[in-house]
């Protein structure tokens, strides 16, 4: 009760146009964050170029989430530790920080009969465009996520993996009016995927990327992380302990490093990037 | 499963076509057999003999113009609580927000009951509400409280709670029955019956009024309340401050159940079946699920009440023994379907 009674914080004063040409879409600096003496993320800084796809990968409970979360608005006050497009992240008034900053899930929690349309469409909510527009833009998005032909399915009876994409459909409709200054960011989005479909959503996001939308992603597999990502962030025990393209960020040390497993990696004949295989069978 | 979403011209046109039916033919039904011709002679304030005239505008038409604010208010809460619980079995009846308004209703009649020689309308339009409303919001953010985790709602305790907050309003109300004086338990009595009869002009306009509130106010929350369904945090993503929406629509469904309460007692049920009746027609979304609660609301509670008055004629049966008898096994039902979730 008194967590719902308590005040929330009403951020619209200061805020100065976001469109500064050199501001990076995500700036973190020193962010930590503790949970009863317990240091979940640690010191963390880096920040996003425009159109860059990065991939944060690491064992379980190495803070990926948290940071993410930190990210989102969803635990811990930010204060001025996080920077969105220039930004603290603090001042930017709710209903325009949706435009530019749209966050994809792992689970939703949905139970109502909305059809698949209406989820892509929930999207739309914050942007200033009329309803029919926000049904286009929602259309098209299905499209590109693979499941326009699913529109008028029954949101509840669809597979782990079909709502999915139509939750990516919903996000990429967030961000329809961003122009450039958009981040998206993604909670292990191929974890209901088959094989196929994980290629697919990340060759959306790299497309994505090339249309100047910055992509953050909490990946569980190096591999697709090695073929896809501009860019690794390696976290361990709340650290970032790694932080660079994916050739020079998965080596055989790093991943015993981080994940105290001791692994092979190649490069692809082909297409140069690594390839992270197990070294042993036992 | 596809789902065909019907023009909602198609689904609002019939049921308003529905409910204006209802409306009129409750006013010309009843166990004082009037004709039609008296009975328009009666309404358009023409010469007819008194009593026809006295049944007419002061029984019948009051009684028709509560049943329907009270229905849609019912109706308004109950799918604003289902959205917000995003959870198709929460109903003000059921988690026990009705039984938080009553006891506050009594409360209010046992400590004000002195009073209420001199200043009826005092109790009747301002303290037993507030009182209500108090008691109601009090239960509804314990009972969200107490549900709510960070994966969403969990049926069980809200259910168990509403079990729990009934038994002890119950108790509690058998408690000032105990401790009431004669005045006091005359008013209760009355009260607690729970029916329409109380139609008169003063609470049918508090009733109406709360109605327009409740409705302009949802209707703006409508688009958030869609993008409720998808969870907190999404909302919160989605720009919606979540926390706000939260505490003023808990505490509208409130001040609506608080003050129908007040009125007519409790009505069960009403909050249940129909959000679910207009989900079947036009679907979850609330721009036009509210709307068409609000119609249903009052069409179901309508008949309700005609039937109330028929059945045992010249006897009347309270409003919510009726709504009940229907509600109970749609809930039953219901239950069963939900029944790997829980």
């Amino acid at each position: 009760m008194l967590r719902l009674l308590a005040k929330t914080p009403h951020p619209a004063h200061h805020f100065n146009d976001i469109h500064i040409p050199q501001a990076a879409p995500l700036q973190v600096s020193h962010l930590s964050y503790q949970v009863q003496q317990q240091t979940l993320v640690d010191d963390i800084s880096f920040a996003l170029k425009h159109g860059e796809l990065c991939v944060v990968l690491g064992p379980n409970g190495a803070g990926k989430s948290s940071l993410l979360k930190l990210i989102s608005g969803e635990i811990g006050l930010a204060g001025h530790n996080i920077r969105l497009f220039g930004q603290p992240r603090d001042i930017w008034p709710d209903g325009l920080l949706a435009q530019h900053l749209a966050i994809l899930p792992q689970h939703s929690q949905l139970s109502f009969a909305f059809s698949a349309l209406e989820v892509a469409q929930l999207g739309g909510l914050s942007l200033p465009v009329s309803q029919d527009k926000i049904r286009r833009i929602a259309e098209q998005n299905m499209q590109a996520t693979d499941v326009l032909h699913l529109a008028q399915r029954a949101y509840p009876s669809l597979s782990g993996g079909e709502k999915q994409r139509v939750h990516l459909a919903r996000v990429l409709t967030q961000l329809s009016n961003a122009n450039n200054h958009g981040l998206l960011i993604l909670d292990e989005p191929t974890s209901a995927l088959d094989l196929a479909q994980q290629h697919k959503v990340l060759q959306l996001c790299q497309r994505l990327c090339q249309q100047g939308i910055t992509v953050l992603m909490v990946l569980h597999d190096l591999n697709l992380a090695a073929q896809y990502a501009d860019r690794i962030l390696l976290l361990k025990s709340g650290q970032l302990r790694v932080d660079s393209a994916p050739t020079e960020a998965l080596t055989t040390e790093n991943i015993e490093q981080i994940y105290q497993y001791s692994a092979k990696v190649m490069a692809h004949p082909e297409l140069g990037y690594p390839i992270v295989m197990s070294e042993s069978n036992h | 499963m596809l789902i065909v979403r019907y023009q909602p011209r198609h689904i609002f046109v019939p049921t308003g076509l529905l409910l204006l039916a209802a409306a009129v033919g409750s006013i010309f039904i009843g166990p004082l057999p009037i004709s039609i011709q008296q009975a328009i002679k009666a309404l358009l304030n023409q010469e007819v003999a008194p009593h026809v005239s006295l049944v007419m505008q002061q029984v019948r038409v009051p009684r028709m113009l509560l049943c329907l604010a009270i229905g849609a208010i019912l109706a308004l809460s109950g799918t604003v609580m289902q959205g917000l619980f995003r959870n198709p079995l929460a109903d003000p009846g059921i988690i026990g927000v009705s039984g938080g308004a009553a006891l506050g209703a009594a409360l209010a009649i046992v400590i004000f009951a002195p009073l209420a020689e001199f200043y009826p309308l005092l109790l009747t339009l301002g303290t037993v509400p507030v009182f209500a409303f108090f008691g109601g919001s009090l239960v509804t953010f314990l009972v969200y409280q107490l549900g709510s985790n960070q994966h969403g709602t969990s049926v069980a305790i809200m259910l168990l709670a509403g079990v729990a907050i009934s038994a002890l309003a119950g108790a509690a109300l058998g408690l000032l029955n105990f401790y009431a004086d004669e005045q006091a338990l005359r008013d209760l009595a009355l009260w607690s019956m729970g029916s329409m009869a109380g139609a008169t002009w003063p609470n049918i306009a508090l009733a109406w009024g709360t109605f327009i509130t409740l409705f302009v106010c949802f209707r703006q929350d409508a688009n958030k309340l869609n993008a409720f369904l998808l969870g907190e945090p999404e909302a919160r993503h989605m720009g919606i401050q979540v926390e706000v929406l939260k505490r003023r629509l808990i505490l509208l469904c409130a001040a609506g159940v608080g003050i129908c309460v007040s009125l007519c007692g409790m009505i069960g049920f009403v909050g249940l079946i129909i959000p679910h009746l207009g989900r079947m027609l036009v679907g979850p979304n609330h721009t036009l699920l509210l709307p068409l609660s609000a119609l249903l609301g009052g069409l179901l509670l309508l008949i309700a009440d005609t039937v109330s008055r028929v059945i045992v004629a010249p006897a009347e049966l309270p409003v919510g023994i009726i709504t009940a008898l229907a509600g109970a096994p749609f809930f039953i039902t219901l239950l069963f379907q939900q029944r790997g979730k829980i």
